[in-house]
């Protein structure tokens, strides 16, 4: 981890400008998708999760342009705001499983979408808000790449950490324990509804992290850049890791982000190869990246079988 | 007063009344068998009481709270917790996990503590008491195997396991041998005796197979076409008329 680390804390001295503008978004990338596994682990699929994104984006442009705060506030502020909102957004939705979470968290996350483009005032209507500070630190100006990289690099960091710490945690377990069946979760005393929603506000706050950011980055916010065609590929980045384990996520984006700054010669053709991967994964590894390393594990380094198993019932 | 109360309980499915005007006491320390033939309203009972229903009329008290139209999570916290037909369980976690998951309600988990890891006293605690709960079903030398790779019989044992983790009072079990072979049977049975007899527990125990409701259970209650037939010892079950009547034609009483 400290090699991580320190080859992140190299990389924008190695790099060209333009590569440290695609680690930024990168590590932006990173607190995003890692957020979404967070209601996954329960087994809710959200189609909104980019909308909460943009939730801490547009709260991190009215925060600073209304009341001029520093970037040291504005971030963990639009993440608490993305919180609140992802918990009022998902009471209603807890009502749902499923396919239906699914369709039903589309249809709320257009609904806060739609209020982006319709209300001009506050939010700057269907061309969304410019004007956002880069914000600065110290006499540090964030427009410069490098110094705002390592901004992001310490909140990357720690919110993966967090995660991290969440997953290992008994609330990670917990919700993993809905996932896996939740009337026996239910049966043995934990409260599901009140977890999922614990678990989707949890992600809405880290997403309004990663979408105050992205905001402060972008200078500007538009409601077409939390639209579903964004869904799609955290929904890919997502597929292509796995979901079980906390580094799935991460293995996925990797991957993606190198896939797509290879693809861009291909221009308007780039669509159908991510459409043609989210289909080979779901089809053929729906286990996502990750699940590659059980399966070679199990080729390779043949598991001892079970010391003692579980004999015959009728031999106890 | 009883530990259980059940005052004229109605459960409607649109025209169909599956349970009619049931009262129920159970005592604390007691082994409680219902039985009744298919269709009889066992299941429906089983599920109001533990919440995954709610009445259409009528009251459930447990320990002197009202749980009726509760969830059942509450009702499990309360310390009334029912076990699964089918073998409930985590089935890729070990069986030492299973209990120790079942047992995170017993301290409310808090966000923060958990990402700061300070609630590890409290995981050692649960650790301890998970390792003796398994002790006690001996399931011991299963303790770091997958739930997954357990036999039937072990897996039935695992349900209880679980439902022991949440420190309940009352403990409400759906057929627990459905399936099992004689040896497991006896297991199970001996299990349920030791739970009263060593550790004050109550159970209530749903069952189809005559035998163990007989040998088991400190007293019984009928239940026929959603309604209470009777209510005795065993003796006194096994030979009302009307209990054999309410069973011919519908499954053999094998005694």
């Amino acid at each position: 981890m400290i090699a991580i680390l320190a080859l992140a804390s190299a990389a924008p001295f190695l790099a060209r400008a333009y590569s440290v503008e695609v680690l930024i978004l990168f590590m932006i990338n990173l607190i995003l998708v890692c957020s979404y596994r967070i209601p996954t682990m329960t087994g809710d699929w959200s189609l909104s999760h980019v909308v909460m994104m943009g939730v801490g984006a547009y709260a991190t442009a009215l925060l600073s342009k209304w009341w001029d705060l520093s970037i040291l506030l504005t971030v963990p502020l639009s993440a608490v705001v993305a919180a609140l909102v992802g918990f009022i957004l998902v009471t209603p939705l807890i009502r749902t499983r499923g396919f239906g979470f699914f369709i039903a968290s589309f249809a709320l996350g257009e609904f806060v979408r739609l209020c982006w483009v319709k209300f001009r005032d506050p939010f700057g209507g269907p061309r969304g808000m410019i004007g956002i500070p880069s914000g600065e630190l110290g006499g540090i100006d964030f427009f410069e790449p490098v110094p705002y990289y390592f901004f992001v690099l310490v909140f990357a960091f720690a919110s993966l950490l967090v995660m991290y710490r969440i997953d290992r945690s008994r609330i990670g377990r917990t919700f993993k324990a809905i996932y896996t069946d939740a009337e026996l979760a239910e049966s043995v005393g934990i409260d599901v509804p009140r977890y999922r929603a614990l678990a989707f506000a949890t992600g809405a706050f880290f997403a309004g992290i990663a979408g105050s950011l992205l905001a402060h980055r972008l200078g500007a916010v538009d409601p077409k850049n939390f639209d579903v065609t964004t869904m799609v590929y955290l929904i890919i980045w997502i597929v292509v890791g796995g979901t079980s384990t906390f580094w799935g996520p991460i293995f996925g984006l990797t991957v993606m982000s190198v896939v797509f700054e290879w693809s861009r010669p291909l221009l308007e053709w780039r669509p159908l190869l991510f459409g043609g991967i989210l289909i080979f994964f779901l089809v053929f590894l729906p286990g996502g990246l990750e699940s590659l390393f059980g399966k070679i594990r199990e080729r390779f380094f043949a598991r001892k079988p079970p010391a003692k198993g579980s004999p015959g019932s009728s031999a106890t | 007063m009883a530990l259980l109360e059940v005052r004229a309980l109605v459960k409607r499915f649109g025209g169909l009344v599956a349970v009619n005007d049931v009262d129920l006491d159970v005592e604390a320390g007691e082994i409680r068998g219902i039985i009744g033939p298919n269709g009889a309203g066992k299941t429906t009972l089983f599920n109001l009481i533990s919440g995954a229903l709610k009445p259409t009329s009528g009251t459930i008290r447990f320990d002197g709270k009202t749980v009726s139209g509760r969830k059942p999570s509450q009702i499990a916290r309360a310390g009334l917790v029912r076990t699964f037909q089918r073998n409930a369980m985590f089935p890729t976690y070990s069986v030492l996990d299973n209990v120790m998951l079942a047992r995170h309600t017993q301290k409310k988990a808090n966000l923060f503590k958990a990402i700061l890891g300070t609630d590890r006293k409290d995981e050692e605690r649960n650790l301890l008491r998970a390792r003796e709960i398994i002790g006690f079903l001996d399931l011991s030398e299963f303790a770091d195997e997958l739930a997954r790779n357990l036999s039937h019989g072990h897996q039935r044992i695992l349900g209880i396991a679980n439902a022991l983790a949440v420190e309940p009072k009352l403990i409400m079990l759906d057929e627990p041998v459905a399936g099992m072979n004689p040896t497991e049977t006896a297991m199970v049975t001996g299990h349920l005796r030791r739970l009263r007899d060593e550790w004050n527990m109550t159970v209530i125990l749903v069952e189809h197979d005559m035998r163990t409701v007989m040998e088991t259970c400190d007293y019984i209650s009928v239940l026929n076409f959603g309604e209470k037939l009777m209510e005795g010892d065993p003796g006194q079950v096994s030979r009302d008329r009307r209990v054999i009547e309410a069973y011919l034609g519908s499954e053999e009483i094998d005694l």
